[in-house]
């Protein structure tokens, strides 16, 4: 049954992937901001669910949510104080604004927290579901389908709720919006709040189901941005999307004995590259983030 | 400005900076650059002569010898950079306070001035050339890892300056007839080897292996002689696979594994790689429920944070290592004893000490022995009684061959046993049965 | 931004009649870039071999940021992946000196490879625009990294150990330095050019809008392409010497040929000095890896937190890079001629009322 465990270790690292996205395309898709501080926000999340857990001893679940309140208040800072003073400048201002706050808060994150590997052990993480031949762990499906819900919920907030539509407004229309009454300020801050608390809650999922330390902070970003770029910016779900075809490539490509474990990353890329090329707004690339 | 599509309708026109200040200034007389011309070669002097003036800390001073040390404090291999400067601290910190090393009748403290590469080779490189000719240094101390070490040397070797160091086993390292490099450190073919002769020494020895291993040179270096090694004692090899290193998922090589040709889970999965990978293959291998008989990683299990990280999860584990605090070697040095140098270690530091702390300690101490031994200061006299040396020290017998790697010393094979490290190959200086084989998860 | 395109004419301000009024800034732009590379070209004579490989090192920078200029700072494209020019320009010279051939043909081969790699991947990639453009380029500079280690090029991990050239380890390192300064001078004149042409003035009209220059009947494809090509030469180049002159390398990880973290560097660089401006990149190049290398030795290992900290300071206050900045405060409004005194508070009062605009 190997086909049938690679599907599942598949769906179960897409999912992963989708939430390790899922910030960073709310933040590009609203602000047009490719955020170069989401992989360290992410493993600032990590630090919380784990000091929770080894600290505070409380289920690595409610870690997800306590890393995601934290990392909020993080990102409304963020913004407020940095990032809304340069929203309006060119693309490669924000670029460098972001990549220095990123070498800021994970160097800090080395001197606080030290360079040491961490990883939150639950008793959960042993328990295994065994079909045959195929091993399905129960924490990783747990945290797939945390990973789903919050797209769905992050789509229905910004369909259905007020203050939802109004982050659409400004993402599409900033100054109109602006003239509807909408803050835009104080929409951004907590447009990018939101980015950092979803940031957040992959981190603390990473922290149950592998493993982290300061440095890994670029290689999530940069999964984050092909994720993205991959499954298109239109929505929510073009996360989900990216982050699926992301572990798709990277999961087949290293089962194939031609290719193997070596390149898949090499294929991961020409995977990115080929989808811009054919479909330069990835799969469910829309014209504006709805 | 070329906006992304997903808000080209933002409505707002976003002018460039070129374009607003092309428009304010029209660029009509432009003396400010004629100002620039005159200024900037003055102001790029003064940088150039702040950047020669700042050398003057380091100096050798009458009685103190400098001990230059680009070591990674942050970026990638910052974990272990940072055991690796402890070493050579605590080190010096012991000399001096033994009355420092004895050239006849002077005797020298040391000082040991280090600087953070950033865990880049290139400043690294940069780094060396500024200890040694600016600073002044007598002599150098090795980087952490393969690729700065192997940039270092060479730079040691231009300036004559003899390097010691203790964290870089590659062959690649000893293989450009480089007088000026030694090694404290067992060879890289050595790792796997420890581990593999000691589950072979069981009296029912595993009889599969899985061999897994980063990309990096080391790595493969080490999987390729542990591959050599199996095939020459009877361990068949079921699975030989390289990923890329620093991977944060290894399903794919594990179910690959699990299910590879030779049927099922091997007995023995050994892991060539980084601390990070090892970590990855335990939790994933658990999540795949993937039981092994035994497991070894060449890199992880000796440093603190495996077992922190893992928990439960890293009893039984086996890992390599160039020394450990229970070795028994009655040593000339400073520190004598291998619990000797933990206890001092735990004392300073608060943690116990990793091998790659105990190895750059013992970097020292080569300099130390042959400094002494050459009753002079001078980097070539050093140098020869570098060459010449055969020491018996708390980390192991210091003797270098004709390319300056220390083949005389034997590695070690640990096990993590309650959640404590113990040695348990060679038997001559293991303190604990090696445990076999490995409960499945959830019961370690 | 089709809708709203700026009001004024995207080749009014920078077309054939502009060039000729601003034919005395390009001019003032290279004689300072000039003077500053021959008062670099004195360092060896300080004897420091420390100094000498410091600015070596930044001199390779400003290669790298100069080059980077063409395609992200005149064009506009945020380039995200051109150190794989460098690591192309890397690899041919470490292939061609392990394989017994000399330093010339690999220098030589790597460029045109790397000219040709530009040319077939700017292709595709130069229609994407924008964060995509960028996440493309790294995509493909990230892939042949990974390639490079996966298939042990050159060695186990793609990792490389050269014999060093047969000379005396000073000449050879002299030799490197003004290897490198060449190539800067080389690369100043050549956007000096730029600067002048036809070429140019497109590549700046695509910038500012990319819609109008089109319309205008500019085939701005193509020219995209050549600044792409243009852009790979010197980083190519930049990447065989700095081979030859390390001696070893890696494919990727912290100072690999392909990192990431080179890219940045560019960026970063052109960016402070002036995006599009002839000298910016050599200035902002200069002040970057100065400040780097020596914040590293100054500061031990909180130089990270500092470097990021004045990143942030210098994009909220510093957006525009110092070469316009510098403009702003000395030069008088069209048509009117100003004191040193109004021409600097005018200056200040415009900088901050554009900082401020770029916030909300």
């Amino acid at each position: 049954m190997p086909n049938a465990q690679i599907l599942v270790n598949w769906l179960l690292i897409g999912s992963f992937y989708a939430a390790v996205a899922l910030g960073f395309s709310l933040v590009w898709g609203i602000m047009n901001i490719v955020n170069l501080a989401h992989g360290s926000l992410l493993i600032l999340g990590a630090y919380v669910a784990y000091f929770a857990f080894t600290a505070l001893h409380l289920n690595p679940f409610i870690g997800i949510i306590l890393a995601m309140l934290a990392l909020f208040v993080v990102g409304w800072l963020i913004q407020y104080i940095a990032i809304n003073r340069v929203i309006r400048a060119p693309l490669l201002v924000t670029f460098m604004l972001t990549f220095g706050l990123d070498l800021l808060i994970t160097n800090l994150a080395q001197q606080f927290f030290t360079a040491n590997n961490r990883a939150i052990n639950s008793s959960l993480a042993g328990v295994n579901l065994t079909l045959g031949a195929i091993v399905i762990p129960v924490q990783n499906v747990l945290a797939a389908l945390i990973a789903v819900l919050l797209t769905a919920a992050l789509s229905l907030f910004l369909a259905r709720t007020r203050t939802g539509n109004a982050i659409l407004a400004v993402g599409m229309d900033r100054d109109a919006a602006r003239l509807m009454g909408i803050n835009i300020a104080r929409t951004y801050a907590l447009t990018f709040a939101l980015g950092a608390a979803l940031a957040g809650a992959a981190g603390a999922m990473l922290a149950m189901t592998l493993q982290f330390q300061p440095v890994d902070a670029g290689q999530y970003t940069l999964f984050a941005f092909v994720i993205v770029a991959l499954g298109g910016l239109g929505t929510p779900w073009g996360a989900l999307a990216g982050g699926l075809l992301f572990g798709l490539a990277t999961t087949l490509s290293g089962s194939i004995q031609a290719i193997g474990p070596g390149l898949q990353t090499t294929v991961a890329f020409a995977v990115l590259v080929l989808v811009l090329v054919l479909r330069p707004r990835g799969v469910l690339g829309k014209a504006f983030y709805s | 400005m070329a906006a992304h599509p997903g808000t080209s309708s933002s409505s707002f026109p976003v002018t460039s900076a070129p374009a607003v200040l092309a428009h304010a200034t029209h660029a009509r007389a432009p003396r400010g650059l004629l100002r620039l011309c005159v200024l900037l070669p003055l102001a790029l002097a003064s940088l150039l002569a702040a950047c020669g003036g700042s050398s003057g800390g380091g100096g050798t001073s009458s009685n103190t010898l400098v001990f230059g040390a680009p070591v990674s404090l942050t970026g990638s291999l910052s974990h272990e950079g940072t055991d690796t400067l402890n070493g050579y601290k605590l080190w010096a910190e012991t000399v001096n306070a033994k009355g420092g090393i004895k050239v006849g009748n002077t005797s020298y403290q040391v000082q040991i001035k280090s600087f953070d590469d950033a865990s880049n080779p290139t400043t690294s490189t940069q780094l060396t050339r500024q200890l040694i000719t600016q600073d002044k240094v007598n002599f150098l101390l090795g980087p952490y890892g393969t690729t700065a070490t192997l940039a270092d040397e060479t730079i040691a070797q231009q300036y004559k300056i003899p390097m010691v160091e203790g964290n870089g086993a590659a062959h690649s390292i000893f293989a450009k007839s480089n007088p000026y490099i030694f090694g404290v450190l067992s060879p890289a073919s050595e790792y796997a080897k420890t581990m593999l002769q000691a589950a072979l020494a069981l009296p029912t020895p595993p009889k599969t292996v899985a061999i897994i291993s980063a990309n990096d040179s080391f790595s493969v270096e080490v999987a390729n002689a542990a591959k050599a090694f199996a095939d020459s004692n009877n361990l068949k090899v079921t699975y030989f696979q390289q990923y890329p290193a620093n991977a944060t998922d290894l399903t794919t090589v594990l179910t690959a594994l699990k299910t590879s040709n030779s049927g099922g889970v091997p007995d023995m999965i050994l892991g060539s790689g980084h601390e990070n990978e090892a970590i990855v293959t335990m939790k994933q291998a658990k999540q795949l429920g993937i039981n092994a008989k035994l497991y070894g990683f060449t890199v992880g299990p000796a440093l603190p944070d495996f077992i922190t990280t893992l928990g439960g999860d890293s009893n039984f584990v086996l890992g390599s290592s160039q020394w450990t605090p229970q070795v028994k070697y009655q040593g000339q040095d400073v520190f004598g004893t291998a619990p000797n140098f933990e206890q001092m270690y735990k004392a300073k530091y608060n943690v116990e000490p990793s091998y790659q702390a105990a190895e750059s300690a013992a970097t020292g101490l080569a300099f130390q022995f042959a400094i002494e031994k050459a009753g002079s200061i001078a980097p070539d006299k050093v140098r020869d009684a570098l060459a010449n040396l055969d020491v018996m020290t708390f980390y192991g017998e210091l003797k270098f061959d004709a390319s300056g790697a220390n083949v005389t010393k034997p590695m070690a094979t640990i096990q993590i046993q309650s959640g404590q490290v113990v040695t348990v190959f060679p038997s001559d200086i293991a303190n604990a049965q090696l445990k076999y084989p490995t409960p499945a998860f959830g019961s370690r | 931004m089709a809708t709203h395109a700026p009001a004024r004419d995207p080749l009014a301000g920078t077309g054939a009649a502009g060039v000729r009024r601003e034919s005395r800034e390009w001019l003032w732009s290279l004689l300072a870039g000039v003077a500053i590379l021959a008062a670099i070209a004195l360092v060896p004579l300080s004897g420091d071999d420390a100094a000498l490989s410091l600015w070596t090192l930044i001199v390779m920078f400003c290669v790298l940021a100069q080059g980077w200029n063409f395609i992200g700072g005149y064009a506009g494209y945020a380039a995200f992946g051109n150190v794989v020019f460098f690591g192309i320009g890397a690899e041919a010279v470490a292939l061609t000196l392990l394989n017994g051939g000399p330093f010339w043909l690999g220098l030589l081969l790597g460029t045109l490879a790397a000219g040709l790699f530009a040319f077939l991947l700017g292709l595709p990639v130069l229609r994407l625009r924008g964060h995509y453009f960028a996440i493309a380029t790294l995509g493909i500079a990230e892939a042949l990294g990974e390639l490079v280690a996966a298939k042990a090029i050159g060695g186990p991990g793609g990792e490389v150990s050269l014999t060093p050239p047969d000379l005396d380890f000073h000449i050879a390192n002299t030799l490197f330095f003004y290897g490198f300064l060449a190539l800067s001078l080389l690369t100043l004149l050549g956007t000096a050019w730029l600067a002048r042409s036809r070429f140019g003035v497109a590549l700046v009209a695509i910038r500012e809008n990319e819609e109008a220059a089109e319309a205008l009947g500019i085939p701005t494809f193509w020219y995209k392409v050549g600044a792409f090509v243009l852009s790979a030469l010197p980083t190519a180049l930049a990447g065989g010497l700095y081979a030859y002159w390390f001696l070893s390398l890696q494919p990727t990880g912290e100072g690999g040929v392909f990192d990431v973290g080179y890219s940045v560097s560019m960026v970063l660089m052109t960016f402070l000095g002036g995006a599009g401006t002839i000298v910016g990149p050599l200035i902002g190049g200069i002040i970057i890896e100065y400040l780097v290398q020596t914040t590293t030795v100054a500061f031990g290992d909180i130089h990270g937190q500092l470097l990021g900290a004045l990143i942030i300071l210098v994009t909220i206050f510093l957006p525009q890079g110092l070469i316009r900045l510098v403009r702003e405060l000395t030069v008088s409004p069209a048509g009117v001629k100003l004191s040193y005194t109004r021409r600097f508070t005018e200056g200040v009062r415009r900088v901050q009322r554009f900082i401020a605009s770029n916030g909300i």
